[in-house]
């Protein structure tokens, strides 16, 4: 075997190795991360401005932020993607708080089965006489869940909810 | 989220529609709303409820684990999934301690102490170092106060002195005892018969033999703890920890709790779990002065509680310390019987006689104080210029067995006799005929009296009456 075909038997195992890894890379692949966040008043130029921290310890009564990440990494339209939280134990959900992105649905029953939110949204005249915007739902929600028909190669986006500590 | 984790999550929301029954009356107006717009049952329980929920149902330092799963599919309908999670960490709720007075002992006169017992039951959802602060004020009729004062727990036999303040020795004194640890948890489970779970990580202080007030019930005594088990990596489910509690018997001072079928699930799950402890607060003194009003001496003292972050309760408990007095009081009278000694005149401080009349002395003891008067005795002589005759008769005594005198009518030998419970006495004559004036005579009233000992004069005005004559030479 001279120099000349051993440099193309290598060339071509170098192309397999190649292929290989581009063959893994036709698909989606959504990465998801979650953080905890609780909103804290700041004053800026004089003026107090609420602003979201991170944050590892709540106080019971106090509303933690949940938001949740998602990004396509891959190459290819992810379908059918499917986000699902429980409601942590110790804590009840807010009513209307989670995002409106895709089909957000809810469940009672463990994640069993998912419904649309029944949300009653009316508005009372609260002590200082202006009418406040008050949302009513059940709190027996155990699970929440967005479905999102498709996320294109490289899109991100995020969707978040709200709970207070019991 | 494990099932068993679910399932308490779904026992606290049911635990929690129970409470806010209350709503419809609270918001007729709501429920007018609701009704009109023909909306479920479910949802006619849909409220602002998060506003509106208590706060502590999350124990200190539990773990509030979210857990969230993405899947998707690619063209080819293969199905992927993925998970992120997170953990936050509840944090310690400071409340004021609640505090009550167990009973109030009294005991009586002289420099005995008195005891206070209090109880202090947290109402945080962790356990907090508290202060207390135990101030005398006003003192009346007393002196030589002091004030000790230690915190009690249980050891599984007897209530123990864990942390003792500094003794107060001044009428207006005050000392703090700082850093009483008390724990407190948030049920999360009950099984129905002895065991209860809270969140890993939030025993907070429990421990075996601790003492628990449970939604206000008990107190239950503690048998054990599990610790249940920490996540095998970081966002992993844990176990609940467990405490395992049993009836109260009780204690001298301290009174036994209720039976565990007194508890259901609604007084576990979301409620306090808290600790409680006892304060024993130990007053003496020493009457200043008897014989004034009741002869009471009095000082007042205050129970101060502060949470770590320096709450009180919304008063703090004050308490009158009464030492209860004595105020013994003596009269003596006098009447004229004639010389027949057959009917007596009325009984006056004074009286007028001739030579062979018979006089009569009415001698009455009285303890009109609050407290018990021990030892109590009375010294008497013959008047001069006249001598002694028997009782209810104009002859002058001549021997051991005459009767010289009654008290509360039961008739007291010249050689010493008397009755149990009311009184015994006693003529001493020595070499002087029995009836010579100037014999001495000696009474002994009251309970536990005997010839020679002084008995007992129980407080509230209990009265001894004495009776003797004489004949004016």
């Amino acid at each position: 075997m001279n120099g000349k075909i051993r440099n193309i038997l290598a060339t071509c195992v170098a192309i397999a190795m190649l292929a290989l890894p581009l063959a893994a890379w036709a698909q989606p692949k959504v990465s998801i991360s979650i953080k905890a966040e609780k909103e804290v008043t700041v004053t800026a130029n004089g003026k107090q401005v609420k602003k979201k921290v991170t944050a590892k310890n709540f106080q019971p009564g106090e509303e933690i932020i949940y938001t949740v990440s998602y990004n396509n990494t891959g190459n290819e339209a992810a379908k059918d993607v499917k986000i699902t939280d429980p409601i942590p134990a110790g804590t009840a959900y807010i009513p209307g708080s989670a995002s409106e992105v895709g089909e957000l649905t809810f469940s009672i029953d463990n994640g069993k089965n998912y419904k649309k939110a029944t949300l009653l949204t009316y508005e009372m005249k609260s002590a200082d006489g202006k009418m406040q915007k008050k949302a009513a739902t059940p709190e027996e929600y155990t699970d929440i869940s967005w479905v999102i028909p498709s996320i294109a190669a490289g899109e991100k986006g995020s969707v978040h909810f709200r709970v207070k500590v019991k | 989220m494990n099932s068993k984790i679910r399932n308490f999550n779904k026992q606290q929301n049911q635990s929690k529609e129970k409470k806010m029954n209350i709503t419809p009356s609270r918001f007729p107006f709501r429920k007018t709303m609701l009704t009109a717009l023909a909306l479920s049952a479910l949802l006619a329980t849909g409220t602002e409820r998060a506003d509106a929920a208590p706060l502590n149902q999350a124990a200190a330092n539990a773990t509030i684990l979210n857990r969230i799963t993405v899947t998707y599919k690619d063209t080819a309908n293969a199905s992927y999934s993925q998970t992120a999670s997170a953990t936050v960490t509840v944090l310690l709720q400071k409340a004021a301690l609640n505090v009550t007075t167990l009973s109030d002992l009294t005991v009586n006169a002289g420099s005995a102490a008195l005891y206070q017992y209090y109880s202090l039951t947290s109402t945080a959802n962790g356990t907090d170092n508290y202060q207390i602060t135990p101030t005398f004020s006003a003192a009346s009729n007393l002196s030589a106060q002091t004030l000790d004062y230690a915190v009690y727990r249980y050891n599984g036999t007897a209530m123990a002195a864990t942390n003792t303040g500094t003794q107060i020795t001044t009428a207006t004194g005050t000392n703090t005892l700082s850093n009483v640890a008390i724990g407190s948890t948030i049920g999360i489970a009950w099984d129905g018969t002895s065991k209860i779970s809270v969140p890993f990580g939030s025993l907070n202080g429990i421990t075996t033999n601790t003492l628990l007030m449970i939604n206000g019930k008990g107190p239950f005594v503690v048998t054990g703890t599990s610790t249940g088990t920490a996540p095998a990596n970081p966002g992993a489910e844990t176990t609940p920890a467990t405490i395992t509690i049993a009836a109260f018997a009780g204690l001298t001072g301290v009174s036994a709790g209720p039976a565990l079928t007194t508890l259901s699930s609604s007084d576990i799950v979301g409620q306090t779990i808290a600790e409680r402890v006892y304060l024993q607060v130990t007053v003496n003194g020493t009457i200043t002065a008897s014989g004034t009003g009741t002869g009471n001496g009095t000082i007042i003292d205050t129970i101060g509680t502060k949470d770590s972050a320096g709450t009180s309760p919304s008063t703090n408990l004050t308490n009158t310390t009464t030492f209860k007095g004595t105020q013994l009081t003596i009269s003596k009278k006098v009447a004229n019987c004639t010389s027949t000694g057959a009917s007596c005149g009325t009984y006056a401080a004074t009286a007028t006689a001739l030579p062979g009349e018979i006089l009569q002395y009415q001698v009455t003891v009285q303890n009109l104080g609050a407290g018990d008067a021990s030892v109590v005795s009375i010294g008497d002589a013959i008047p001069n210029y006249t001598s002694m005759v028997a009782v209810g008769t104009t002859t002058l005594l001549a021997a051991d067995t005459d009767n010289f005198a009654t008290i509360n009518a039961n008739n007291i030998q010249v050689g010493g006799t008397g009755t149990a419970g009311v009184g015994y006495g006693k003529l001493t004559y020595g070499a002087n005929p029995r009836s010579q004036a100037g014999n001495a005579f000696n009474f002994y009233l009251g309970t536990g009296s005997a010839v020679g000992t002084g008995g007992t004069l129980t407080g509230g005005g209990s009265v001894y009456t004495i009776i003797y004559r004489v004949k004016v030479n």
